[in-house]
């Protein structure tokens, strides 16, 4: 069972009470007060590491992807999407009016709510947590370890029987890194599975950090070319592969995901590459490598959050032909040797 | 269509029926196209006309001896036929497809829409038939008048019993045993397996000879066993005509099939008296007394029981003694689909609406579980049972896995891979909870180890148990909205109160106020429908006594007394529960907004839901939004709710006396009964519009705007396993939806099945459906392009094209449960 949190403690340190808990305390404190911005949990994530998982969604993101499907985890602070589809008018409901802080933050056209007139969405909360309809959607909500933590367990039942447990992804997944190692700290101390899905790019203390409660990582590997991979993604890729290199080295089992963008890093070239990496630096040793299509997600989200598109003149090519694509692709990159799949539904290997 | 194979791996997901040539086995695929394509569903003459004859040949003998006169009356006269390419023969009383008509329950509302509203013109679910037909249905229609079971439970019912009822504003509906046979049970196979039917026969001579005395008990005994027997003698004499049936044809049949023919009729011969020796006879055994059943009485979801171990000797037996192959078996397994599927059972118009199909219902056969000493008892033949399922996709006969703690990894692998399918089949049961909820009920341990499923929820003691398990659908939802409107329903003003006067919302101080208001209704309506039910269950017993059906029943041949007389061992009625989580939610809309926050006066809100939320645009989004708590999300505020809600109906249900010496027991499942029963109710609290169906079985609130689970599948089993589900000893049921990709490759399979084993630890049964967003659109738009497509419409399988639209269209505003 979740620990109950020793309030006097002031970090919220998590103990159980009572003398017969004294000898296991060093096996259940888990700082449950810490706190940290989360935009999503999911439940029942099954494509997201082995069994039946909860995905913990943490925001913020250090890369800049153009293909990025989640804008909303860009940010590190909470965010207000709008979506005036859904608003049914000030005429009939004027909820976000009254909850408003000031009148001229939010822009009202043809009596429906179509924008905020502010750079700190964070001060229009209110009206986000009045708005009946979901017209306004808040993305990013600050909580503790240990809130997460009841959300996650909640679903023991269902870790127990399908051998699942909590998977952090964001945004950057360690980008709060205090925050996501307490979280896969607490998950261990439960007895749950974790996997972390990370773009590896910081420093190499956050890694280790993380290291030692990590059971499955899920790194991603977006372009072998230092530069193609500052143009796509804002930045470079030399520490990335270096923290490849140190979480492979440690005898963590990494799962390496691609997300496959013809015409960007979707090509022969880079995916031979990125191959050759794999068994030349890495020692090929990964567990799997799991070449994902790129579909034009999350359109809908850049536009409640007022972003442009990146990639809304790219055309993207029908399911057939992406679906016969990613397999060759998988097909000449197991050449090497690698254990390489089409899609994130294969099993992985034990 | 899909791309599928015979085994297991490849079966598709989501592809449902839409497939070409599913089974390995040639003649099933043309027997499954003979289904599907070649013959229209008809409506038949012949046992209305046969039985009225008898009726008024024998007007002036006592009700059993005329009963069992006309039925053999039937059984000697009725038309066979024997389909191409069959294995299995036994018909309904009609041609294959065709509906025979059972003038003694109700005959009215058939005369009605003959002249009214034509089947043969329906928009759905039509059925043909030639003026001759026509005219013989409506000669009978006068001899009828005032002479069925319906017009007799409607003569003794007074106006406090009909105002609730289906003939009324509909808080409950006994419809279903109003105006059809009772069914719901699982005949003592094993006998006559054993026996034979000559040995039935020579059981019963034996003890009328034994009766001495001229009593009126004996006296009535004597009549029992008279009534046996004359059925036992046409028995005979019926499965004997198939035997010369089947030799005719085999006079101008070729090659291999003049063989099988003859093969076919021998056996037939055989078991016409004779104990079967082979696994094929003991098949064709079971279905001849399954469908004698059916020609006695329409009452449907008469099951097969466990015939993975009833037929497990049998099979073992040719095995070892090579009488038969496992490719042969099969085969006859696979035969038994289209032959299952082809009786079919006439609806009112109404009904077909609401319940939406064709087939006589719920036919289940019940595979794995334990045996009595808690071993687990799947073997080879539960697998090939699954097969089946796999290689007709018809939707018949219905399966039902009974999984348990034990199960092997085998056999629910191979249950999920046929559930992914997304036919509707099997459905699945969990012995950990099942087995202690009916030994509260005072079933033995030996027969709770036993059990089996009946009709599309119901659980039941195989050969010991007249359950009268679908006696009533009772709206809690309804309930509700007379607690809040002062014993009145809305909209129907003008009938004046009708159930008790316990004030109105807005006199409320607290909250426990509604909570007493409703508690007093419910006890008011769940008395009134018990009523009800007596009442049917008398006129049963006195017009319709069933002494073929009473030779199948452990207890009856043995007391000499007639099942409906409460002579089987075990008697119960089971009304079900409809609404649980609208009814949730408006209570906890009630609680939260009116009670704590009082963001919303309770004049406020009983504004909105008389005017159908018209003008109160804010409030219905908010009643349907995630700022509410909300049933399915694993929420104890609204989950408490929802156990209080289920807890007051069962309380009231629970343990009431029958009128067979058994009680009552609560189910709480809909079946799809949420949406006629949604369909004449004004709006309500939940944030559900006038019409719009009620809640499904255990599941969460849909409405036109929005569903209002938010977590997924976990979080709704979380709730629902909440529920005090070990009172609702009649079944529940939870449906849950899935995308195919969610439950594709071997993690799908391993998923959907530890979903299923942590459900079980709390929770009955679950079915699943699978269907992918495109491909409903799609079959929606048009529904002709998917004949095949079977939908699990709240425990009840159809046909895709056969659905109404209103059903089609509740269908598709559930939550899809994606993985991705």
């Amino acid at each position: 069972m979740f620990c109950e949190v020793h309030e006097a403690s002031g970090t919220g340190s998590a103990a159980l009470s009572g003398e017969a808990a004294q000898n296991h305390i060093m096996m259940t404190e888990y700082d449950t007060g810490l706190t940290g911005t989360v935009f999503d949990i999911q439940r029942f994530s099954v494509h997201d590491g082995p069994g039946i998982r909860t995905v913990v969604f943490i925001k913020g993101c250090s890369l800049r992807c153009i293909w990025c499907s989640n804008p909303e985890s860009i940010k590190r602070r909470p965010q207000i999407g709008i979506y005036p589809d859904r608003c049914i008018g000030t005429g009939k409901c004027g909820e976000c009016l009254e909850a408003v802080p000031a009148a001229d933050l939010l822009i009202v056209k043809e009596r429906k709510v179509v924008g905020l007139n502010t750079d700190r969405p964070e001060v229009c909360l209110p009206c986000a947590a009045v708005c009946p309809t979901g017209a306004l959607k808040v993305w990013g909500e600050k909580t503790t370890v240990g809130e997460v933590m009841t959300e996650v367990l909640s679903d023991r039942q269902f870790y127990e029987e399908s051998g699942g447990g909590l998977t952090l992804s964001g945004g950057e997944s360690l980008i709060q890194a205090r925050f996501a190692v307490e979280l896969l700290k607490a998950a261990h101390v439960e007895g749950l599975n974790t996997c972390v899905e990370t773009a590896l790019n910081y420093d190499a203390e956050v890694l280790d950090k993380a290291l030692p409660y990590m059971d499955l990582a899920y790194c991603d590997l977006k372009h072998m070319d230092s530069g193609a991979h500052k143009r796509f993604t804002g930045v470079a890729n030399e520490r990335i592969l270096e923290n490849l290199k140190k979480i492979v080295d440690s005898g963590t089992r990494v799962v390496i995901r691609i997300p496959v963008v013809p015409g960007h890093n979707g090509t022969e070239e880079n995916l031979r590459a990125t191959a050759k990496f794999l068994v030349d630096d890495i020692g090929g040793n990964v567990v799997q490598i799991q070449l994902l299509p790129f579909r034009k997600l999350g359109v809908e989200k850049y536009a409640a959050l007022g972003m442009p598109y990146p990639m809304k003149d790219f055309e993207a090519p029908p399911r057939d032909v992406w679906e016969r694509d990613i397999r060759q692709f998988a097909a000449m990159m197991s050449a090497y040797g690698l254990n390489a799949v089409a899609g994130s539904g294969a099993r992985i290997p034990k | 269509m899909g791309q599928i194979g015979y085994e297991e791996d490849s079966w598709g997901v989501g592809v449902s029926g839409v497939v070409n040539d599913p089974s390995p086995f040639p003649r099933i695929n043309r027997l499954r196209d003979w289904y599907l394509d070649e013959c229209p569903c008809t409506i038949d003459a012949e046992r209305a006309v046969l039985l009225t004859e008898a009726y008024k040949k024998f007007e002036n003998e006592p009700q059993l001896i005329k009963v069992a006169r006309a039925l053999a009356h039937v059984m000697r006269n009725v038309t066979l036929h024997i389909v191409d390419g069959q294995l299995l023969v036994g018909d309904s009383a009609a041609p294959p497809k065709s509906c025979p008509i059972y003038p003694e329950f109700s005959y009215s509302w058939i005369a009605n829409e003959l002249s009214e509203f034509p089947p043969r013109e329906r928009p759905n679910n039509r059925y043909d038939y030639n003026d001759d037909t026509e005219r013989q249905l409506l000669e009978i229609t006068d001899y009828w008048q005032g002479k069925t079971v319906s017009d007799s439970i409607l003569d003794r019912m007074t106006p406090e019993e009909m105002k609730g009822d289906f003939m009324g504003i509909m808080l409950y509906s006994t419809s279903l045993y109003h105006i059809a046979g009772v069914g719901h049970l699982v005949p003592d196979f094993d006998t006559l397996l054993k026996n034979g039917y000559g040995g039935l026969q020579q059981d019963v001579q034996d003890r009328l000879n034994a009766l001495t005395g001229d009593d009126p008990d004996t006296e009535e005994q004597r009549h029992f066993y008279h009534a046996q027997l004359i059925t036992l003698d046409a028995t005979i004499d019926y499965i004997r005509r198939y035997a010369a049936l089947a030799r005719e044809k085999a006079n101008t049949a070729g090659g291999q099939r003049r063989d099988e023919l003859l093969r076919m009729a021998d056996n037939i011969e055989s078991i016409s008296t004779n104990p079967p020796e082979t696994f094929w006879q003991a098949y064709q055994l079971v279905h001849f007394a399954w469908s004698i059943i059916q020609i006695e009485s329409n009452g449907h979801s008469v099951s097969w029981g466990r015939l993975d171990q009833t037929l497990y000797p049998f099979f073992l037996k040719d095995l070892a003694q090579g009488t038969a192959s496992r490719e042969f078996m099969q085969e006859v397994i696979e035969c038994h689909a289209p032959l299952c599927a082809s009786f079919m059972k006439l609806r009112d118009w109404v009904t077909t609406q609401a319940n939406s199909g064709r087939g006589l219902g719920t036919m289940t056969v019940t595979l794995g579980g334990v045996d009595a000493d808690g071993n687990d008892a799947s073997n080879e033949l539960s697998g090939m049972f699954i097969d089946m399922v796999a290689h007709t996709r018809l939707g018949y006969p219905w399966t039902a896995a009974r999984f348990h703690e034990n199960t092997p990894e085998w056999f629910s692998a191979k249950v999920a891979k046929a559930m992914r399918m997304g036919t509707g089949e099997p459905k699945i049961f969990s012995d950990q909870v099942i087995i202690p909820t009916m030994k509260l009920r005072g079933i033995s341990d030996e027969d709770a180890h036993n059990y089996a499923i009946v009709g599309c929820v119901e659980l039941s003691v195989p050969g010991r148990e007249y359950g009268w398990h679908d006696s009533a659908y009772f709206s809690i939802a309804r309930v509700l909205e007379l607690a809040i409107n002062d014993g009145y329903a809305i909209g129907h003003e003008d009938k004046g109160r009708l159930g008790p006067a316990t004030g109105n919302l807005e006199d409320f101080q607290f909250f426990e106020e509604v909570q007493k208001a409703y508690e007093e209704q419910m006890a008011y309506w769940v008395e009134t429908q018990a009523r009800s039910t007596d009442i049917m269950d008398d006129v049963h017993r006195e017009m319709k006594p069933l002494p073929y059906l009473s030779l199948l029943i452990e207890g009856c041949t043995e007391t000499g007394k007639d099942v409906n007389t409460g002579a089987a061992p075990y008697n119960f009625t089971g009304p079900q529960a409809t609404g649980v989580a609208s009814t949730a939610d408006s209570l906890a809309v009630i609680k939260q907004l009116v009670f704590e926050e009082k963001k919303v006066s309770a004049g406020e809100l009983m504004d909105a839901i008389k005017s159908d939320w018209e003008g109160f645009d804010a409030l219905y989004h908010l009643v349907n939004s995630d700022k509410m708590h909300q049933y399915g999300n694993d929420d104890d505020y609204a989950d408490e709710l929802a156990i209080y809600a289920t807890d007051v109906y069962c309380d009231k249900v629970e343990g009431r006396p029958n009128p067979r010496g058994g009680i009552y027991q609560p189910g709480v499942y809909t079946v799809s009964a949420n949406v006629p029963f949604g369909m004449v109710q004004a709006a309500s609290p939940d944030g559900r519009k006038a019409h719009e169906p009620l809640s499904d079985c255990i599941g969460p609130v849909h409405t036109y705007v929005g569903s209002h689970d938010r977590k997924g599948p976990t979080a709704v089993i979380k709730s629902a396993s909440k529920l005090h589900q070990q009172r609702m000893s009649n079944g529940t049921l939870l449906n849950l939806r899935f995308c195919p990709s969610s439950l594709c490759g071997e993690s799908g399979v391993k998923n959907l099945v530890s979903l299923a084993t942590a459900y079980f630890r709390k929770g009955m049964h679950m079915q699943i459906n699978v269907l992918g967003r495109e491909l409903l659109e799609d079959a929606y738009q048009h529904p002709e392009k998917y004949r095949g497509l079977m939908v699990r419409v709240a425990g009840y399988s159809a046909q895709w094209s056969d659905l109404s639209d209103e059903l089609r269209r509740d269908i598709m505003t559930r939550t899809e449960m994606s993985f991705d």
